[in-house]
């Protein structure tokens, strides 16, 4: 046998060992690392990070730590490596990749599910209070709210379609909070206003039925005037009020509309009057001089306001807005036909509301009966 | 026969040191961190999430394979799958981080003509004001209209300020949510003006 042939038996087994202990040894979780890799990859997706984030660091780093051991584990002469401390790091990566995935789905449906009704809720109350707004006074409604209202509601909606789940849900939330608080506020303010219709339309069935002559009432909230013959209607017109004219005329320049029952105590023809003709009418009356003694009496009149006066049905009107200082005011015409049929004397009742239908309150759920 | 030795053994140290210039590519693993970090930084994960998650999964991907590679003996290390991952990982990070910007500044110079639509809607609003019946004349309806468009500014301004501050997504809701108002309050005026001259 050669030298060298007889060297490499020598050395054969020596090498076959060296081998074995170099290149043998435990195999590496590469399939565990794969299968938790794509855990993470499916929590990332769904915006782990986002909607379960304490889950998703955990998974994450137990992640990074089994690849660090792992690491630490190829350093080692392959015979001598062991992964179990990095299969349990990989079955932690796993689980709480898992869990982040659970929680990051539930959340953002849940966020999903809050935003969409929550916005459908605003967009609900949105409706009546853009008509509330419209119909009251400009100051009924707080407007610089309802503006911001109205722009958290378009962010809701603008974040929602771009899937910003934790922003459409904030912006959603302060959205109808605002409408809800407005609509509580003038529902509060409407309310008194609905319950009372039943007692004007007590008072003006009093004063119409089997009554001999003219008799006028005013119905504010529906901007009528209603002409009454021997207690029977013979004409109906639309009217043109205070521009504050919600509620009773408490003292002078408030430009409200006076409520109760008052008379005609001149008449004023052309030349008279700036507004063509026009119907005096005896307010402050009795019962206005009282409250008005009161409201200064318990501070909510200021001591030195004045009740003011000369309120009358004049000309002027068809504006198609609330435009007087508390008058009630019709077309020229309109007004011409009436006061060529009125006496001095007769009555006129202004009533708040006969039929107590206002915006955002539904008299029938109110408990008031027509 | 010390001669042919000594030539196998020139070839077992060439094998050895061919073998052994198989090295993890840690340059490239480091830049493609980088450029991963820098993409969300710039807020990649929001703006053009599909190739920020692309850019993660395939680095995850790339650090498992180095490893793979690393648990092999030396002779047989093969790091070309996870070079080429990371180089792929570099690129689309750098990819998104350039399409944010893009996206961004498109959002931002389209927020600068809303802002221009929405001082435009205002004056146009407060001439059609002039127009609009006076004194008593639809006062009420006017001065609703007047206290509405009066809120219109400071909601400009808030849009204006989150611009500023980067926020554009909510800088052009803002300003398109002014402008839609606006607009309402122009109709409410042209109705306004055509039922006076009626």
């Amino acid at each position: 046998m050669r030298p060298v042939t007889r060297l490499a038996l020598y050395l054969a087994p020596v090498a076959i060992l060296v081998a074995g202990v170099l290149l043998l040894g435990e195999k590496p979780p590469a399939d565990l690392f794969e299968q938790s890799r794509k855990r993470l990859e499916a929590a990332r997706a769904a915006r782990a990070g986002d909607y379960a984030p304490s889950q998703f660091a955990t998974a994450q780093e137990a992640w990074e730590t089994a690849l660090q051991s792992w690491r630490e584990e190829n350093r080692r002469i392959a015979a001598f490596r062991s992964f179990d401390t990095v299969a349990i790091r990989l079955a932690e990566a796993e689980g709480a990749a898992e869990a982040a995935l659970d929680r990051a789905r539930h959340v953002a449906d849940s966020l999903r599910s809050a935003t969409e009704t929550q916005a459908a809720a605003a967009r609900d109350l949105r409706g009546p209070l853009e008509q509330a707004a419209s119909f009251f006074p400009v100051d009924f409604v707080d407007r610089r709210a309802l503006l911001d209202a109205h722009t958290s509601l378009s962010l809701a909606e603008s974040a929602l379609e771009r899937e910003d789940l934790w922003k459409a849900a904030a912006s959603a939330a302060r959205s109808l909070a605002t409408y809800d608080s407005l609509t509580r506020i003038a529902r509060e303010r409407i309310l008194p206003l609905v319950t009372s219709s039943s007692d004007w339309r007590a008072r003006r069935d009093r004063l119409v039925r089997g009554r001999s002559g003219y008799a006028i009432v005013v119905d504010k909230a529906e901007r009528e005037l209603t002409l009454y013959e021997n207690g029977k209607v013979v004409a109906t017109h639309t009217v043109e009020l205070g521009r504050r004219w919600i509620g009773d005329k408490r003292m002078e320049g408030d430009r409200a509309t006076p409520e109760g029952l008052y008379r005609v105590t001149r008449k004023l023809g052309r030349g008279q009057t700036i507004y063509h003709r026009a119907l005096l009418i005896d307010y402050p009356n009795e019962e206005d001089r009282r409250q008005f003694a009161q409201g200064k009496r318990n501070g909510t009149i200021p001591a030195g306001a004045r009740i003011g006066g000369n309120i009358e049905i004049h000309g002027g009107g068809g504006r198609d807005a609330d435009w007087t200082d508390g008058c009630v005011a019709l077309p020229d015409r309109t007004m011409e036909a009436i006061f060529n049929r009125v006496p001095v004397g007769t009555p006129v009742l202004i009533a708040g509301s006969l039929t107590g239908k206002y915006p955002l309150v539904d008299p029938e759920s109110d408990g008031t009966d027509r | 026969m010390i001669r042919n030795f000594s030539k196998m053994a020139l070839v077992v140290a060439v094998a050895l040191s061919i073998g052994a210039c198989a090295k993890p590519p840690v340059e490239a693993l480091d830049a493609a961190r980088a450029a991963l970090d820098a993409a969300q930084a710039a807020e990649a994960d929001r703006y053009v999430n599909d190739l920020y998650l692309a850019a993660a999964d395939s680095f995850s991907l790339a650090q498992t394979e180095i490893e793979t590679q690393n648990a092999k003996s030396a002779f047989t290390r093969n790091y070309d799958r996870a070079a080429a991952l990371l180089a792929f990982v570099s690129e689309t990070a750098a990819t998104a981080q350039t399409q944010v910007a893009e996206r961004k500044e498109a959002v931002r110079v389209a927020n600068e003509t809303l802002f221009t639509d929405v001082d435009a809607a205002i004056v146009s609003a407060n001439d059609l004001m002039k127009k609009a019946p006076r004194g008593k004349d639809g006062a009420a309806a006017l001065a609703q209209i007047r206290s509405d468009l009066d809120l219109v500014g400071p909601a400009l301004e808030e849009a204006r300020a989150a611009q500023a501050a980067g926020d554009f997504i909510r800088a052009r809701d803002v300003a398109q949510s002014a402008l839609d108002r606006v607009n309402g309050l122009i109709g409410e005026l042209n109705t306004a003006i055509e039922a006076a001259g009626r």
